[in-house]
């Protein structure tokens, strides 16, 4: 039987990130490819999956990338990165790609607690 | 390989099943048609499309009234497309647009709707508190953090469901406008001739009609409405079995404000052309229904003013944030509270921040009613254009893809709305309108 093959661009990027516990965590904003130096001829292996408004906003203009990192130390988040998730950790690629870790296993907390530490909570009708 | 195609070792399973129904029984899919249909009412009518619609009655009298047959058309047209596509694919614009499109030019609509979305949250909030600041004589620069806590509030705590029709209800007050046109206008020939072939005896300065009748089109079909419309299908869950119901909700319903639209420029063209009498301040706004029904006419049109001021902000302010979640991928909606979902919340709440922001620097609020339909309409081919594409995908929208004849009708909107785009700026700056 031939090894089914995957089109990295048209079925994996873009695509939404569902966790373990069935929450949006984010989107397929771009991928980490390894290539082997010893066979330049051979496939990329795929490492993983790069998520995140700061994975997108290295692809953006000066300004917007400016924008979001000044964002995230607003939101009170020293040294934002984007978020890693190795690639053994997703389990099916459809409409969307669904993993085998949760949401905080996924490290999107990081950024949610931020806002509901700095904003959300502290207001009195939440 | 086609898109559908699963990777993986456990069965496919799709996030959502559009097959599945909400498995509502009769009388409840009634009443969800009804409530859906003054929903659209509401939806069609904003405060900005009061303020216009006066404006170019009195201005122009009947010479911008095509306008509405080709408002009626492109959001009936393009409500549908978004509704359809939201159940076929189980997923919102942004999400498909980004999916198809990819991160970089989804970027494009997403900061024009984005800009669109923080100024017509501006503009609701100047209806709210120009109603309130006439009654009272309170300057409404006072009340506009007072009207955003209101909505804060109400978007916070409220259910979807009941938000989403409470406005729309109330803003049924706005068939006063009707009213005040058939007790008012005694040209009926003239006025049904210009649906269709308008006069242009009155549309002069040229720049002026034309750019109001771009700022007409952008407060016919303002960009919030349709992302509103496609969250909604999904904050509602229509499934498959909606599909009849997205087409009369997107028709019937567009059609009842567009009747109140008309109301508001017939009953300008009759009692305010007359005398020259140009809607430059909110006052303005109230005197033809004063003059025509006395004070029970004021009262109506101030309390669905206010009604669907509310609503159309309640609506943008989520607009705003349901897109910029759904273009990261993030959890949106109202099934979630703000301790579940801190990132939809902030994102409710940076809407309503930046509009006041912007309301406090004093701009005029009519003024700044007229410039942000106009920027309205120049944000939606950036819209439309990707929506359509998908809408043609077989590979996410299966059968239920757009009929040819569907894709006709949207593709003329398209193109008028593109020469919209092209020639907003230009004629902002031959008309003086800033």
């Amino acid at each position: 039987m031939a090894t089914p093959r995957l089109l990295l661009g048209e079925q994996v990027l873009d695509k939404g990130l569902i966790s373990k516990d069935g929450r949006r965590v984010g989107k397929v904003d771009d991928l980490l490819l390894e290539i082997n130096e010893e066979d330049p001829e051979s496939l990329p292996e795929v490492l993983g999956i790069l998520t995140g408004p700061l994975t997108l906003a290295e692809e953006w203009q000066g300004w917007l990338r400016w924008l979001m990192y000044r964002l995230y130390r607003f939101l009170g988040i020293a040294n934002p990165k984007p978020i890693f998730i190795p690639w053994d950790a997703v389990v099916l690629i459809q409409a969307v790609v669904r993993l085998d870790l949760t949401r905080r296993q996924v490290g999107l907390t990081k950024l949610i607690e931020a806002v509901d530490r700095r904003f959300v909570r502290w207001l009195p009708w939440t | 390989m086609r898109r559908s195609q699963t990777y993986g070792v456990h069965p496919a399973a799709s996030l959502t099943r559009p097959e599945e129904s909400a498995g509502r029984g009769r009388m409840a899919k009634i009443s969800a048609l009804g409530l859906g249909i003054l929903a659209g009412v509401g939806g069609f009518v904003d405060f900005g499309g009061i303020i216009t619609s006066l404006q170019a009655g009195a201005q122009f009298r009947y010479a911008l009234i095509w306008t509405l047959v080709v408002g009626v058309i492109g959001f009936a047209v393009y409500a549908e497309i978004a509704g359809r596509v939201a159940i076929a694919t189980g997923r919102t614009m942004y999400d498909v647009i980004r999916d198809r499109l990819g991160a970089r030019v989804a970027l494009i609509p997403l900061i024009a709707t984005t800009i669109s979305h923080v100024l017509t949250v501006l503009v609701e909030l100047a209806g709210m508190t120009l109603v309130i600041s006439y009654i009272t004589h309170i300057s409404y620069l006072l009340l506009i953090p007072l009207a955003a806590l209101l909505l804060a509030i109400f978007v916070w705590k409220v259910d979807f469901e009941i938000m989403d029709n409470v406005g729309a209800l109330i803003g049924l007050t706005m068939l006063v406008a009707v009213v005040t046109m058939i007790a008012s206008v005694h040209d009926w020939i003239h006025m049904a001739i210009s649906l269709f072939h308008p006069s242009m005896a009155t549309a002069h300065p040229v720049a002026l009609y034309l750019f109001s009748a771009i700022s007409l089109l952008g407060a016919y079909m303002t960009p919030y409405q349709f992302d509103f419309y496609s969250a909604g299908a999904l904050e509602e869950e229509w499934g498959a079995t909606e599909f009849v119901t997205n087409r009369v909700v997107s028709t019937v319903g567009t059609g009842f404000g567009a009747l109140i639209t008309l109301g508001l420029t017939g009953t300008a063209a009759a009692l305010l052309y007359p005398h020259h009498q140009a809607v430059s301040g909110f006052a303005d706004a109230v005197l033809p229904f004063r003059e025509s029904l006395g004070a029970v006419g004021v009262a109506f049109f101030l309390v669905g003013t206010f009604a669907v001021s509310f609503g159309a902000g309640l609506e943008a302010t989520m607009s705003g944030s349901y897109a910029v979640m759904q273009y990261f991928g993030f959890d949106w909606g109202k099934k979630g509270t703000a301790l579940q979902e801190p990132l939809f919340y902030f994102g409710l709440l940076g809407m309503l921040v930046l509009a006041v922001l912007i309301g406090e620097t004093r701009v005029n609020p009519l003024l700044t009613t007229t410039l942000t339909m106009a920027i309205g309409a120049v944000a939606l081919p950036f819209n439309f254009l990707p929506l359509l594409i998908v809408a043609n995908d077989r590979d996410y929208m299966g059968d239920s893809k757009n009929a040819p004849a569907m894709n006709i009708v949207a593709c003329i909107i398209l193109g008028l709305l593109i020469l919209v785009t092209v020639g907003a700026i230009p004629l902002l700056i031959l008309s003086g309108s800033y």
